[in-house]
């Protein structure tokens, strides 16, 4: 019996072509500082030879997976899209995550609209205040959790 | 190490600039192996994929492993190899020469 067609799967452990575009529309957005820019990517070029580091990608926006403990995955996010897909994005995102075994997703923002997006994916995300390094000192961000 | 294909891209020539693609990723990858089998990793890009008609992602990716080289090796902090204007031929060619430069160095310090 044919195969139905799969999708070829979205994990990535390099930074290339449509992906390093992502990756740096999106810092650029967040810095426009094109040395911190270089910085960043090489930090995450590095981040990603660690096991257990990946890209994953839907549409356009990349997502940093960081295993943290058997199924608890820490994610970071680069989007360049319209707040409409990237909640989409997140959903696709979080769906994917949970089918190959993940049973909690962390990740971090101080942007408190970002807020409105997690509500908007209908997913029941958990949202916290806590503190997070950043940059050498210790910033208040909000913490979103999603368990399945 | 095929030193040619780094010094005798010509402007405009999609041909020579892939050979020089080419050979530029394979350079990347032996000093990335040589500083991993001493103990240092550093970033990795796929330099191999680029696409000549749209090089400004390729060049972001090609100065961050440079970045790292030089700060692994106690290099000279390397020049800003992305602060150039490939569509003007003399630009081009003063960055062919820089780069050619920085490869040498690096091979010198390595003992390749």
């Amino acid at each position: 019996m044919p195969m139905p067609p799969t999708s070829p799967p979205p994990e990535k452990n390099e930074i290339s072509g449509k992906v390093l575009n992502i990756v740096r529309n999106s810092l650029m957005g967040e810095s426009k500082d094109p040395a911190q820019v270089q910085k960043l990517i090489g930090s995450l070029g590095l981040l990603l030879q660690q096991p257990g580091n990946k890209l994953i990608q839907f549409g356009n926006s990349v997502f940093l997976v960081m295993v943290k403990a058997p199924g608890e995955v820490e994610v970071h996010t680069f989007s360049a899209e319209t707040p409409e897909n990237l909640i989409q994005n997140y959903i696709k995102g979080a769906t994917y995550l949970q089918k190959i075994g993940v049973k909690k997703i962390t990740t971090y923002s101080d942007n408190p609209a970002f807020q409105k997006v997690a509500k908007s994916t209908g997913l029941p995300v958990k949202i916290n205040q806590t503190v997070k390094q950043q940059g050498g000192e210790m910033k208040p961000v909000y913490e979103y959790v999603l368990e399945f | 190490m095929n030193m040619d294909a780094l010094s005798m891209v010509r402007h405009g020539d999609v041909d020579s600039l892939q050979a020089f693609i080419f050979e530029n990723g394979v350079q990347h990858k032996t000093f990335a192996e040589t500083l991993m089998d001493n103990g240092t990793v550093i970033p990795r890009f796929p330099l191999m994929d680029a696409n000549p008609n749209d090089i400004e992602d390729w060049l972001l990716a090609h100065q961050v492993e440079h970045q790292a080289m030089a700060s692994a090796l106690n290099l000279s902090n390397p020049v800003n190899l992305m602060d150039t204007n490939w569509n003007d031929e003399a630009s081009f060619y003063d960055w062919v020469n820089t780069h050619l430069s920085l490869h040498q160095q690096i091979l010198s310090v390595l003992g390749i």
